[in-house]
């Protein structure tokens, strides 16, 4: 899945700029009106229809434009949105839905339970390939029992259900103009704090406040002006320089400088963006679940944290799930930060490879970050006697060969969960035949476990299953978690009221006010 | 002369025929189909059935050809794959971005390479050419997407005198609108001007050292005449060829620096089209800058045609 979640996206070859403390002094540009933020982000959204948004740029400007039943909070705690209130049987299968009163969308029409009906329908329906399916899977039937009550009914118990609700894809759009073949793709329509204004692709993105949204006083700003800068450097600068007010996602390198500036600060949040050494786990050698271990004990992921993101992230020592998470078990810590070479070593030999293993590590040459980890993996890689031949290919092939064909030894890749739901960080990247899944892994036994997780609506049962899963990813390695990298947003001081979300969404930004 | 131009054109447009062949060709069998791109990596058989239905890619390639190349003959690129967007609209929109970064670069060039050829030609030999050809050396040698680099950081952080980036039309504000040109510009500009002042300041040396300008000279006329009339102007013509040659240059490092400088110009649209495998945007964003290229040229050559009437002679036999 071409989930640009994962990607900083495309960015020229540029030599850095070594950033300087500067004093920040407004010029350039014509002075924004009264009540604009104008903010820097990083990739041009590629369609705002939620049913056919595969990228994360496009799932960031739908939950500004866009609203869902419920909405996460900034802890990732589903909380109500659209439906003001709801109730779920015993089973946990049949949940009724209170939708809020005086709801309308962008163009004035009221919303209905109708429009959440469709919106539904439309997702379950084969023929619009909704990239992330799996979320509705068990969605067995939605009806309207009046015009703002709403039914669904699941075939078996969900646990991230209300979360996947609050998932950008899943959101409500207008039953009549969608039906109407009118394009929300290039010109979306919902009931989101925003409206959706113009669009230039991968250059700028205007958006008003929505003045008739249902929270009273939001938004506060009267316009977004998103310019899209791909490149981490530019991105800063243009803060730097004063053209933009608010930059998203700056590079750890640039960070500590930027807030050191006077009239500039930021903010750092642990969220769901972490990075791992992709196998290729069907074909020798690292279809052995002891070569995968050997890579994982060779790993220095302080060294990472250190080098490549400036302290800016956490080492991740045991499964994917992160230590902010409900379901986070400490047990499962077992990676020593700084990793183990003789353990690497031994294990390497009881695979059957006492004299090492030379293996090529493929890169998808647009992503800069992910391309600079490659030099540190293979120097930690061959202190174990694991010599790694770096390639790296433009991106569309890369994910042809690596993604869709499998087609390589090892890899890395990167995401940013936008549910931040324990099933986020584990159903997709470990089940058999998951999109997500390159490393070809499958363990039907690993399958059951997160199948069964997934479907339990009680937390407790839930936080075991996934206890019991991790020790089993331990065990078998499928893929080599190394760091949570933080989340990094820097802005003027005159930008009032920012929070910054685990879900790396901007929602938030209908909250910020700008002062003198 | 009419003649000459009529050939030229018919010349042009067939180039241009032959070039969309070559590129819709070329696109459509790069790895990485437009479905998956725009779909997701494994979208349902039938969410890519009717991807590739409704935008006609489950036709034979010669039909998806010809229905887009009629397209183009009457304006109409198509849609984005990706956003739904009218192509046609977008490259209306950025043309004139594109058109004015070009323009203002080869302005650059030209006003570093001529004074500084004539600066280096009349103290030949002393500190004065070396200053001036170091000067192109180091145009000629830096990379665009390098000097770019360094002109922000000096003009935009260190002295804040322009800004790092951004595009407001000359329509809305000419003033804003100059300093956000002037970096990209120069950036660009820089590169073609070393090479041009070299090829300027050798030709009119060589010019110099030839038999009738030192016989011209040796009757009495002035050294600014013989300068002007002799040497200037058979300079003039390598220097006009090399700067046909450095049109394609310009439009080609447009690429990266609207990139780098966030310009909304035909370029970014092109690398755009290039991540997400959008072939429509592609094509129609090659195709242009392609048009582009060969009419500057044209014009070029026609202005080479009036300086030189031997060019145009032999092309009328």
């Amino acid at each position: 899945m071409r989930r640009r979640y994962f990607a900083l996206g495309m960015a020229p070859a540029i030599a850095s700029i070594a950033m300087v403390g500067l004093p920040t002094v407004g010029y350039g540009p014509a002075r924004a009106a009264e009540g604009t933020l104008r903010v820097g982000f990083v990739d041009g959204p590629e369609g705002l229809d939620p049913a056919y948004a595969v990228v994360g740029a496009s799932h960031q400007i739908i939950d500004l434009v866009y609203s869902g039943l419920t909405k996460l909070d900034n802890n990732a705690n589903p909380v109500p949105d659209l439906a003001e209130s709801w109730t779920a049987d015993s089973t946990g299968t049949v949940y009724t839905f209170q939708l809020r009163a005086g709801v309308k969308f962008h163009d004035g029409t009221p919303l209905t339970a109708d429009d959440v009906v469709y919106s539904f329908q439309r997702l379950k329906n084969p023929k619009t390939g909704y990239a992330y399916a799996t979320q509705v899977e068990s969605v067995a039937e939605v009806k309207a029992l009046s015009a703002s009550t709403v039914q669904f009914t699941l075939s078996k118990p969900t646990g991230p259900f209300l979360t996947f609700l609050a998932f950008p894809g899943n959101f409500i759009v207008p039953k009549h103009l969608a039906m109407s073949g009118s394009s929300l793709t290039s010109h979306p329509v919902g009931t989101g704090p925003f409206k959706f204004v113009s669009y230039s692709p991968d250059h700028e993105l205007i958006l008003e406040a929505n003045q008739n949204y249902y929270v009273s006083g939001i938004p506060r700003l009267e316009k977004l002006d998103i310019k899209y800068i791909a490149d981490d450097t530019e991105r800063a600068n243009a803060l730097l320089g004063g053209t933009i007010d608010f930059a998203s996602r700056v590079g750890a390198k640039d960070y500590d400088n930027i807030v050191a500036t006077s009239g500039l600060a930021g903010t750092e949040k642990v969220g769901g963006r972490w990075f791992w050494i992709m196998t290729q786990d069907e074909k020798p050698p690292t279809n052995n679940p002891l070569v995968r271990l050997a890579i994982s004990y060779a790993i220095d992921r302080q060294a990472m944290v250190d080098t490549l993101f400036f302290g800016h992230a956490r080492p991740i020592l045991g499964g994917p799930i992160p230590n902010w998470s409900w379901a986070y078990d400490k047990v499962t810590d077992i990676m020593p930060p700084h990793g183990d070479i003789a353990k690497a070593r031994a294990l390497l030999k009881q695979a059957g490879y006492p004299n090492g293993v030379q293996i090529t590590m493929t890169l998808g040459s647009t992503w800069q970050n992910l391309v600079e980890q490659g030099p540190l993996i293979k120097a930690m890689l061959a202190r174990a006697a694991i010599e790694v031949t770096l390639t790296s290919m433009e991106n569309p092939r890369y994910m042809d060969l690596v993604w869709s064909k499998g087609d390589y030894q090892i890899s890395n890749m990167y995401w940013l969960s936008p549910l931040a739901d324990p099933d986020d960080f584990t159903y997709l990247n470990y089940r058999c035949g998951s999109g997500m899944n390159p490393q070809k892994f499958c363990d039907p036994k690993l399958d059951a476990l997160l199948q069964q997780a997934r479907y339990t609506s009680d937390k407790t049962a839930r936080k075991a299953l996934y206890t019991q899963a991790t020790e089993l990813i331990l065990k078998e390695m499928p893929l080599v978690p190394t760091v949570t990298a933080t989340m990094l947003d820097v802005f003027s001081t005159k930008v009032k009221g920012w929070e910054p979300m685990r879900t790396g969404m901007y929602r938030n930004l209908s909250e910020v006010t700008l002062g003198g | 002369m009419t003649r000459y131009l009529i050939k030229r054109v018919l010349g042009v447009t067939l180039s241009l025929l032959v070039a969309s062949v070559l590129l819709f060709a070329t696109l459509n069998v790069l790895p990485g189909k437009a479905s998956t791109a725009a779909l997701g990596l494994n979208p349902t058989p039938a969410a890519a059935a009717a991807f590739n239905k409704r935008y006609g890619l489950d036709r034979p390639l010669v039909a998806q050809y010809l229905s887009w190349i009629g397209g183009v003959l009457r304006g109409n690129f198509g849609k984005s794959y990706q956003t739904d967007i009218s192509i046609s609209r977008e490259i209306a929109r950025r043309t004139p971005v594109t058109l004015e970064l070009t323009s203002c670069a080869a302005l650059v060039a030209l006003v570093i390479a001529v004074p500084l050829a004539f600066i280096a030609t009349l103290g030949r030999g002393t500190i004065v050419d070396l200053v001036a050809t170091a000067v192109s050396l180091i145009g000629l040698s830096l990379p665009a997407f390098a000097s770019a680099t360094a002109l922000v950081l000096l003009f935009s952080l260190r002295l804040r005198w322009l800004p790092p980036g951004g595009y407001v039309a000359p329509t809305v504000d000419l003033g804003t609108n100059l300093k956000l040109m002037f970096l990209p510009a120069l950036s660009l500009g820089f590169v073609s001007g070393g090479l041009l002042m070299r090829i300027f300041r050798t030709g009119i040396v060589d010019a110099l050292a030839r038999e009738y300008v030192l016989v011209s000279r040796s009757r009495g006329a002035s050294r600014g005449r013989v300068l002007w009339r002799h040497a200037v102007r058979v300079a003039s013509i390598p220097f006009i060829t090399v700067g046909a040659m450095e049109v394609g240059a310009i439009f080609g490092g447009a690429v990266v620096i609207e990139q780098i400088f966030q310009l909304p110009g035909i370029g970014s649209l092109v690398l755009e089209g290039i991540e997400t495998r959008d072939y429509r945007v592609l094509q129609a964003g090659a195709l242009v800058i392609t048009a582009f290229v060969m009419i500057a040229n044209l014009l070029v050559d026609m202005i080479a045609a009036v300086i030189d009437p031997r060019l145009r002679v032999t092309t009328e036999r």
